[in-house]
């Protein structure tokens, strides 16, 4: 008996510590999200920048690259950021205008500033832009600034009709203020992703920096600091292992981890929150992922196609030779296992229809709808009629 | 009962030698008692020693000893003791209890839902046990079942409010959110207290309502910084709303007090192994995974950090453990191809693509349209 109350006395001083133990212990790990900080190895990552970092600007490299770096310059990436007093397409319109039910927007330009203004009659939000996103080629959005916070323009410019129309993922939203309407807020995450990925220098130690900011993706986003390449080139000293080299990257591990930090990842995507749907059309590295042939083969890599110094061709043939790099023509699919086999990209099969404009068929252009534009689906397949849009 | 009965019998048929050793056994039992009850806890461990020297097999000696050293914080001697006791009598429920309770103590969640599963089933009507079955199964990850049993000690002890916090956070975790607003309204709206505002902050966080979460949570750590949990649930809080170096903070905070806080070691070693500081990051991971070796979100953090020191082969065990207790985790699906491909494990690699792209698809119905998927 007494025993017995030596225990139960035990037993109740446990559960009250068990109490504290349990407050202690709650919690619980979800799988985490994809983080835009996540990296992996001792490579250069362009949406990684460490604080403390400076770069040498891309002037300094053109005294040794020069036709390199005035390539470079003139390229979609090169251009994937435009100041406004520059802005070829704001520069040179004067006015641009849409009207979505109650409110209307307008973009005009005075001097070297281009002023978006939204207003539903009532209340009117009028600021200059502050960047323009993307080259235009297919479209350009905007980034504004507005009481101290970030935002994305509700409307963007598109090539294919010359004018505004909403911003792609705002065709369904139905703002009910002039703030809603003047765009999108974004979270000071979102605004460094941005700018990490259309422009060079405005990002380091998790920290904004606009005014080291050089518009475009150039040299040193995507090859690292270059001062200690320079400083040896000048010593006359051996200087190419003083900057990272992507080109040195594995097929895999170009592709995903360092094209798809900016170019989305599949990784990125699959862990999305919402959903992609066609949307992922434009996000390459997470669609070739998904392809039959994708391997850690560098002749699968991004830039096995797209030399990252040059705008991409548009000439499907220029594409063709690359293809034929594993599927050469006339072998069959006995090839295909030993491709398969030895991820090594070997000798694939040929197509059996033809060795021209390979991308047409197995890389079919897609129209997202209100991109007024076609994305090549880097989804590499057979794509047969009416077959729907594999994710 | 039936120890004492053996011990009594043993006493009146036995030689008088063997009698003495009894009588002297008792004593020291009796003792023993004595001291425990006195608080001198050494004294006690001693005379319960020395009544199992001259009877080994004495169960109530054991068991009593184990509560000894359990008191003592020395677990796995107390562990060993209990063992022992039920080694002669599977069936003492409450030694099996307090088994549990050490293994608890000491984080061995897994082995402690062993010991309480078959006290309840024994015992279905012992609150203690099935409330400690209850934490037991929230710990090892098991929220719905884990529910279910706090339910049933809940209905038994509607005023016990720590039952109810245990119940309403079970709730939460499982993200049966109204369920849990319930019962913290409830019970809770009018206590005021530090733990009254982390459980706020946690319902908060539930909704994903982030800066109301924060208030509350930081609430709760004005009023009692060392309120286990606070400092944890208000790094997350932070780390939701992109305040990444303040989350650090937090977490660091909450393991200098609460060191085997999963959620502080977990989440602060997989933001130091964004960083870079594997070194700090890896006893984090690790001891996140003590607590719950098979969370697969620890577990995938610990396999992108050995990728990162490139240890490929663990890497891959590490994913392939975490698809397995996680088939859709198709996250470690894709980095699980990624490193196929790189070892040239094509059909492995093949196949991993063929489950991402059903569970792309799959996500992808359930999932709401995109607002914005800008590049």
């Amino acid at each position: 008996m007494l025993m017995a109350h030596i225990r139960r006395k035990r037993k109740l001083a446990l559960t009250l510590s068990l109490v504290f133990t349990a407050f202690a212990a709650f919690g619980f790990s979800s799988p985490p999200a994809p983080s835009k900080q996540a990296q992996r190895g001792k490579v250069w990552r362009p949406t990684r920048i460490p604080a403390g970092v400076n770069f040498v600007g891309s002037q300094v490299c053109a005294e040794c690259h020069k036709d390199k770096v005035a390539v470079q310059g003139n390229s979609s990436m090169g251009l994937a950021l435009e100041l406004v007093a520059e802005a070829p397409i704001l520069s040179s319109r004067k006015r641009l205008d849409f009207r979505d039910g109650k409110f209307s927007y307008e973009i005009v330009r005075k001097g070297d500033q281009s002023i978006y203004t939204v207003t539903d009659g009532r209340e009117t939000i009028s600021e200059p832009i502050l960047y323009s996103f993307g080259q235009g080629k297919a479209g350009q959005t905007y980034l504004l600034k507005y009481a101290g916070d970030y935002y994305e323009s509700r409307v963007s410019y598109y090539a294919e009709i010359k004018g505004l129309d909403f911003t792609l993922g705002y065709q369904d939203t139905r703002p009910q203020s002039a703030l809603e309407a003047f765009g999108r807020k974004l979270p000071r995450d979102e605004v460094m992703q941005c700018l990490n990925c259309h422009s060079t220098g405005a990002v380091s130690g998790n920290q904004l920096h606009l005014d080291k900011l050089a518009p475009g993706v150039r040299c040193e986003a995507c090859h690292g600091p270059g001062a200690e390449h320079v400083a040896a080139g000048k010593e006359g000293l051996p200087n190419k292992d003083k900057i990272f080299n992507p080109a040195r990257l594995g097929g895999d591990g170009l592709s995903q981890d360092f094209c798809g930090s900016c170019h989305r990842s599949a990784e990125e995507i699959v862990m999305a929150p919402k959903r992609i749907g066609l949307n992922g059309v434009r996000f390459q590295p997470y669609r070739i992922f998904g392809s039959k042939c994708y391997s850690d083969d560098r002749r699968i890599s991004c830039m096995a196609c797209h030399n990252p110094h040059e705008s991409a061709s548009h000439d499907e043939a220029y594409y063709d030779a690359k293809c034929l790099a594993c599927h050469q023509p006339g072998r069959g699919s006995g090839a295909a296992a030993k491709h398969s086999q030895s991820g090594e990209g070997g000798d694939a099969p040929g197509c059996k229809v033809g060795a021209k404009n390979c991308a047409s068929c197995h890389m079919p252009k897609t129209d997202l709808p209100g991109s007024h534009f076609k994305f090549t689906d880097h989804r590499i397949r057979i794509a047969k009629p009416g077959e729907p849009y594999p994710y | 009962m039936f120890a004492c009965l053996v011990l009594l019998l043993t006493l009146w048929f036995a030689p008088a030698q063997e009698r003495e050793i009894v009588h002297q056994s008792e004593e020291h039992f009796a003792r023993g008692v004595e001291l425990q009850q006195k608080g001198d806890l050494e004294g006690a461990r001693a005379a319960y020693e020395a009544a199992l020297k001259l009877i080994p097999r004495r169960i109530d000696a054991l068991s009593n000893l184990g509560v000894i050293f359990a008191k003592l914080g020395q677990y796995d001697q107390a562990i060993i003791r209990y063992q022992q006791a039920l080694a002669i009598d599977p069936k003492e429920h409450s030694i099996r209890l307090n088994l549990g309770i050490a293994y608890y103590q000491i984080d061995k969640y897994q082995q402690a839902l062993g010991e309480f599963e078959p006290v309840v089933k024994a015992q279905p009507d012992n609150i203690q046990a099935r409330f400690l079955l209850g934490m037991c199964l929230f710990e090892t990850g098991k929220l719905k079942e884990s529910a279910a049993e706090l339910e049933k000690v809940y209905g038994a002890q509607p005023d016990n409010t720590a039952v109810a916090y245990a119940l309403a956070n079970a709730y939460l975790q499982d993200e049966q959110v109204e369920k849990g607003r319930a019962l913290i309204d409830k019970v809770f709206r009018e206590l005021g207290s530090a733990e009254a505002h982390l459980i706020f902050g946690l319902l908060d966080l539930a909704r994903r309502e982030l800066q109301p979460a924060v208030e509350e949570l930081k609430r709760a750590t004005q009023l009692n910084p060392k309120l286990p949990t606070a400092h944890s649930q208000l790094g997350v809080a932070y780390l939701l709303s992109g305040a990444r170096e303040l989350a650090i903070q937090e977490f660091k905070q909450e393991l200098e007090f609460n060191p085997r806080d999963f959620i502080a070691n977990v989440r602060l070693g997989w933001l130091y192994r964004e960083d870079e500081k594997l070194e700090a990051a890896e006893p984090l991971l690790r001891r996140a995974l003590e607590l719950r070796p098979d969370d697969p979100g620890a577990l995938f953090q610990l396999a992108q950090l050995v990728q990162a020191r490139g240890k490929i082969d663990e890497t891959v065990k590490l994913l392939e453990k975490v698809v397995t207790i996680l088939p859709d985790y198709t996250q470690a699906h894709v980095l699980l191809a990624r490193l196929y491909f790189k070892l040239k494990r094509a059909d492995d690699a093949k196949r991993e693509q063929a489950i991402i792209e059903r569970l792309t698809a799959e996500q992808q119905k359930k999932q709401p349209t995109a607002e914005s998927q800008k590049p």
